[in-house]
């Protein structure tokens, strides 16, 4: 009975298709550079409020990821605290436009040319940022070498990037884009900050994204 | 024979053509192209007449770094007030929403309001920057190629919205309802979230002392023949012209564009390489020299450094022997993507129990599910021993030609579910 049941539950099913409709092609036009002013445009009525959906509902993986809960607490050098990245140091403000970024440490000329950098009131720079299909940057920090990762204890790594501490928090399942990299470049002592070099959200492999974060600590 | 060769090539490096089409799989070959406009992303507020149904919005800071070329960030806020552009007539609150508005049309005149065509899925997550920013970013991907199974496909770009954060911000991913085109133009709107006060971001250097606002950029996709984008500077129309009174909702007042060949990813190297191959004196030269070769001694041939213009692609190639297989696959009449596929798939894990399409077109599919771990073992109706607790998976397919006679329960511990067995299925 039992396993005539389970013949029922595992049973393969063949079945011979019958038809399969191609849709029909339409007017095949490669893009323009620029959208057509031309064409009829109508402020159709917005539909109803739309609402995303957790990734956790719609994937298993996901969903048993987060299960397992966030981890916090040290590891390594680092502690890891979610939704707290590390302390800058003590930034007066307004902000202003900085003019001579290239002369500060935390440049690389990994950065380019041309950047927009703002700097506190004292002239200091508190850390480059770069937001491009991934975020990444370098940055000064006091105390701890937080980072804000939020992921179960066993997708967090600890590595060495050219011979620096890093902790990598690796993708989450089944979502794409989602590694995370900090690599302490230089830790804090006395009055002399220390240095971060920082990758979120990335499609890289972790080989790739250590090797972006060795680039951005080369000196000329 | 080049032909032939070329879509092999193709399908080899591991890259999608439209060339594509074979008997056995059936795809609808959509020559579509949208065209979606990013509406802003602050929610703005109707102070005009509360009940137009347009909101306006301000930006305070014209286009401005980005990592894109030309930079695509643009600062938004709402608008309370009529022009000029001052603190009370421009600005955000704490409570500020953020939305992903979009206005998207098509070549396609079957995308009607009444059945709106999808272009675009699009997933968010939410959280700090190692930098202490705050975000909201919203990956993009090509609807016809997204795979659900795998959460994969071919990225279309990001929308980032600085200085917001979704109401989970703990980077919890989360599914957005997929963009909608139609041939006249539809808008669409999902909130995801709300302004902050970012001080934190670089310690207040990243967020100036502008209070509330939204930095929304775009990362576009590499531009190529199937992809192009841009930010709205028209001089005649654009953004330039002023800084006030930009309406949510009308179609004109965008602030990016991307455009893109539905179902083809904007990086598609798979001809150029094969032709590259197949070049006189190449690697797979038309000869089947290099083909022969391939296959008689298995080892990978490497490609020196190339640069194909007209696909904007660079890199290396490797052709391994799975090339030879899949050609072979190819002349038994079965389509070499479906056999790379198969390559790539994997049995689910013990209790995720959850569709696991190692194929799927819509019209056929090969499903491979876990079902359960008995607690007892014993043999089974095909004569191979199951272990207690060993998972048992059930296969459906579902397909044009008939499998004849096929064992109807398979373990993965017998030999009849080998490798070459279900390849072969």
């Amino acid at each position: 009975m039992l396993k005539s049941r389970l013949l029922r539950w595992v049973a393969v099913s063949v079945v011979i298709a019958i038809g399969v409709t191609i849709a029909a092609v339409a007017g095949s036009v490669g893009p323009s550079v620029w959208p057509d002013k031309d064409r009829p445009h109508f402020a159709t009525p917005p539909p109803l409020e739309q609402l995303p959906t957790p990734l956790s509902e719609t994937s298993p993986a996901a969903a048993q990821d987060r299960a397992k809960g966030i981890y916090e607490g040290p590891l390594g050098e680092f502690s890891v605290t979610p939704r707290k990245a590390a302390a800058f140091p003590p930034c007066p403000l307004p902000p202003r436009r900085a003019q001579n970024y290239k002369a500060s440490e935390l440049y690389s000329p990994f950065f380019g040319e041309t950047l927009e950098v703002n700097e506190c009131a004292d002239g200091k720079i508190m850390g480059f940022s770069f937001y491009a299909d991934a975020a990444f940057g370098r940055r000064y920090f006091v105390g701890p070498a937080k980072v804000p990762f939020e992921a179960p204890f066993d997708r967090l790594v600890l590595l060495t990037v050219i011979g620096h501490s890093a902790l990598a928090q690796l993708p989450i399942p089944a979502y794409p884009g989602s590694l995370r990299l900090a690599v302490i470049e230089r830790f804090p002592s006395g009055h002399e900050s220390g240095i971060l070099v920082w990758i979120d959200n990335t499609h890289m492999t972790l080989k790739e994204a250590a090797a972006l974060a060795a680039q951005i600590m080369v000196r000329p | 024979m080049t032909r032939f060769l070329l879509l092999i090539a193709a399908v080899g490096l591991g890259l999608s053509s439209p060339l594509l089409t074979d008997s056995g799989r059936v795809q609808a070959q959509v020559a579509r192209t949208d065209t979606i406009r990013f509406m802003a992303a602050t929610r703005g507020f109707d102070y005009e007449n509360p009940i137009s149904g347009f909101r306006e919005w301000c930006y305070t800071n014209y286009w401005h770094q980005s990592w894109s070329n030309p930079s695509s960030a643009l600062d938004e806020v709402a608008q309370y007030q009529a022009p000029p552009r001052t603190q009370d007539s421009c600005h955000s609150n704490s409570d500020e929403k953020v939305d992903l508005a979009t206005f998207g049309f098509t070549n396609v005149s079957s995308c009607t309001e009444s059945s709106p065509c999808q272009s675009l899925w699009a997933g968010g997550t939410s959280g700090t920057y190692q930098d202490g920013c705050e975000v909201i970013e919203v990956d993009l991907y090509d609807y016809l190629t997204w795979d659900d199974n795998a959460k994969s496909g071919d990225w279309k770009g990001k929308q980032r919205m600085l200085h917001t954060l979704a109401p989970n911000s703990s980077w919890t991913y989360f599914e957005l309802p997929p963009i909608p085109v139609t041939s006249t133009g539809r808008y669409n709107r999902t909130e995801i979230g709300t302004v902050q006060n970012d001080t934190g971001c670089l310690n207040g250097t990243g967020f100036q002392d502008q209070g509330y606002h939204v930095h929304h950029d775009f990362m576009p996709p590499t531009v190529s023949p199937n992809c192009a984008w841009g930010r709205n500077d028209d001089p005649s129309s654009g953004l330039g012209q002023r800084d006030t009174d930009w309406q949510k909702e009308n179609p004109n007042h965008w602030v990016h564009f991307l455009v893109h060949s539905l179902g083809v990813a904007c990086v598609v190297p798979g001809p150029d390489a094969a032709n590259w191959l197949l070049r006189s004196g190449g690697e797979l030269d038309d000869t089947g020299a290099g083909m022969r070769a391939l296959a008689t001694t298995g080892t990978p041939v490497s490609i020196a450094y190339t640069c194909f213009t007209q696909s904007n692609w660079c890199g290396t190639e490797t052709v391994a022997k799975e090339l030879a297989v899949a050609a072979y696959r190819r002349y038994q009449g079965i389509s070499p993507v479906d056999y790379f596929n198969a390559q790539q798939r994997r049995f689910p894990p013990s209790g995720d129990s959850a569709d696991n399409y190692w194929y799927n077109n819509g019209g056929y599919y090969f499903n491979v599910k876990y079902a359960w771990a008995p607690p007892s073992g014993g043999t089974d109706s095909c004569g191979g021993s199951r272990n207690a607790y060993e998972a048992v998976y059930s296969v459906y397919y579902y397909g044009s030609v008939g499998i004849g006679c096929v064992q109807n329960w398979m373990n993965p511990g017998a030999a009849n579910l080998s490798a070459p067995g279900v390849a072969n299925a």
